[in-house]
């Protein structure tokens, strides 16, 4: 803890050795954020290369209120930021048709010996997110796993609560074709 | 087999999104992202050596006002006393008139042979010359008091030294005039002496007297109203703004006083998109801003100290130096911005409840002009300069306008 607390320190001084350690530290999280919105490694990995530099910028209005939560108080503050840089790299690409196909060495490999299987399951799970359509994608993702409300969402995406709401039941009824629990309670996915 | 529920699919996704792993060779681009942090860090400090600049020249600016407001006392005064007779030249001159008429009688040789009656002729007629002069006197203050008072002196001298009595007694002894010519000189020397030192102990006697009369402290309030300009960075101004609000002060002494105040201003202004800082909205996130036209509601509170450099008789020239603070009650913009290649208007109202805090120094030079029962009626041209950003935009907003108030003064010792 102590370690975060004196590269954050580092960071907000603008210590190239400690932002470094940073971005190694943190990559990783940021890029799985940007995938699930943006759907494209390539682009995914522009956009957290972008919020890093949001990151660093704004580095110093980041309150350390907690010193015991400090880590998930920063990774929740950065989920913010990665966001929104998502949705505008979105925006600012126009990426609404693009489904490009992950390449398997862009997946990091499953470890057999540890859950193999559920392991393949996320990266099954993660893979339909992205067939669905750009703005059923991104309200699902706000919604459902980052936790936004309608009203955040609507600000957010200038979009109405009601049409928010409309996009997240459509994604739903989209992913619940591709899902289904045989009598075992196994869950199948068909990607 | 059948489908999964609703909250089995959520919680799944929300599993497999934090489990699920992604290489990150391929995205691994410190240098870039090194690269850009110092370019920004450079055009930062561009910046910042930009904004040192012109607040230099504006403090520069400001010390040259100072000078400006000096000269203007300066030719107020002078504007003044050239239509009212000066009282120091006009008594100068009838002391250097009355000086030469006794210095020339008192060095005039007078024939061994000339006859008493002559003599007394002559005197006569310097008695007469006088009274006439005396009667033609201006009627400015104090001054016929102190011309008699010369020509009592001179009288009291020439009877003195010229005794009438002694000076017919000696002419009927000597059958002749023999006029003591370096006791004259002496004499009319004395006179001069004299003379200059009741007209200057008049002068300071009543230089005193105002001075007395301007030293004073105590309590002061009233109110203020300034129309009002408003600018960031220098750009133009988008309208005329308000501010209107109470003050109350204490005068230390007839130099020095503290003043605060309660106001609340109106601004219009407006900025370019780099100007405005988007962070703080979300609407603007993605978003190219091109511009803003803003408008705010806010509360002033602020402190000042005045320093009055000149005074008159009926007002005083002033300069203030203090510091205000705005609590932001309200804002409103009007975004021009490009969302995917297209240009577009949008309208966003802020409230604020009055928390957001922002410190600006004040500066003016103004003039307080007495309109008697301790009323001050006072114009008084301002400079606000911001300390930090404001409101939603965090926008450094100067202000430029003129206060014009009318205080009114309590217990003035």
């Amino acid at each position: 803890m102590k370690e975060l607390q004196t590269i954050l320190k580092g960071c907000a001084e603008n210590d190239a050795k400690c932002q470094k350690l940073f971005y190694e530290k943190y990559l990783s999280y940021a890029l799985k954020i940007a995938f699930r919105y943006i759907g494209s490694y390539q682009n995914a990995a522009d956009a957290a290369n972008d919020s890093f530099i949001r990151i660093f910028k704004g580095i110093t209005r980041f309150e350390i209120r907690n010193k015991e939560q400090l880590e998930p108080m920063l990774m929740g503050w950065m989920r913010k930021i990665i966001i929104n840089v998502s949705i505008d790299y979105m925006k600012k690409e126009s990426l609404v048709s693009e489904h490009k196909t992950l390449k398997e060495n862009e997946w990091l490999q499953a470890d057999n010996s540890h859950d193999g299987d559920n392991e393949l399951m996320y990266k099954d799970l993660v893979s339909l997110i992205r067939k669905l359509s750009p703005a059923y994608r991104v309200v699902f993702n706000l919604h459902v796993i980052d936790g936004y409300s309608h009203q955040e969402i609507a600000r957010l995406l200038g979009i109405s609560p009601g049409t928010s709401k409309s996009n997240l039941s459509k994604a739903k009824t989209f992913l619940q074709k591709f899902l289904v629990k045989d009598r075992k309670g196994n869950i199948l996915c068909f990607t | 087999m059948f489908y999964l529920n609703n909250e089995n699919i959520e919680e799944m996704f929300r599993e497999a999104a934090e489990k699920y792993q992604l290489t990150t060779d391929a995205a691994f681009d410190w240098e870039r992202i090194e690269q850009t942090l110092k370019d920004e860090r450079d055009k930062a400090a561009q910046i910042n050596q930009q904004r040192k600049r012109r607040k230099r020249r504006f403090a520069l600016l400001y010390l040259l006002l100072l000078p400006l407001g000096w000269f203007a006392n300066y030719t107020w005064n002078n504007y003044f006393e050239n239509k009212a007779p000066n009282k120091e030249t006009v008594n100068q001159s009838h002391i250097q008139k009355v000086e030469s008429e006794v210095k020339a009688s008192a060095n005039t040789k007078i024939p061994k042979d000339q006859s008493i009656q002559s003599l007394i002729t002559q005197k006569l007629i310097m008695q007469e010359k006088k009274n006439s002069y005396l009667n033609k006197e201006p009627d400015v203050n104090g001054f016929n008091r102190t011309a008699q008072n010369d020509y009592a002196g001179i009288n009291n001298i020439i009877l003195r030294n010229n005794d009438y009595e002694n000076f017919i007694s000696s002419i009927k002894k000597n059958k002749q005039l023999n006029f003591p010519q370096t006791e004259l000189t002496n004499a009319s020397d004395i006179i001069s002496n004299t003379t200059r030192e009741k007209v200057n102990a008049e002068l300071s006697f009543e230089q005193k007297k105002v001075t007395i009369k301007m030293r004073k402290s105590g309590f002061y309030a009233g109110l203020v109203f300034s129309p009002d300009v408003t600018f960031i960075k220098f750009q133009h101004a988008s309208g005329i703004g308000s501010s209107f609000g109470l003050i109350a002060g204490y005068r230390f002494n007839n130099k020095w006083s503290i003043e605060t105040g309660l106001l609340s201003d109106r601004k219009k202004y407006f900025t370019e998109g780099e100007y405005f800082d988007k962070d703080n909205v979300d609407y603007l996130q993605g978003k190219e801003l091109i511009n803003a036209n803003g408008k705010c509601s806010m509360i002033e509170i602020l402190l000042n100290t005045r320093y009055t450099f000149a005074e008159q008789k009926k007002g005083k020239w002033t300069a203030t130096m203090g510091v205000s603070t705005y609590f932001v009650n309200k804002e409103f913009y009007r975004y021009a911005i490009i969302e995917n290649g297209q240009y577009e208007q949008s309208d966003h109202t802020y409230y604020h409840s009055g928390h957001q805090i922002t410190p600006v120094l004040n500066f003016a030079v103004g003039y307080e002009h007495n309109i008697g029962n301790d009323l001050d009626l006072r114009v008084e041209p301002y400079y606000k300069m911001p300390l930090s950003g404001m409101g939603t935009g965090k926008l450094y907003l100067s202000s430029a306008g003129i206060n014009f108030g009318i205080t009114k003064s309590f217990g003035v010792r």
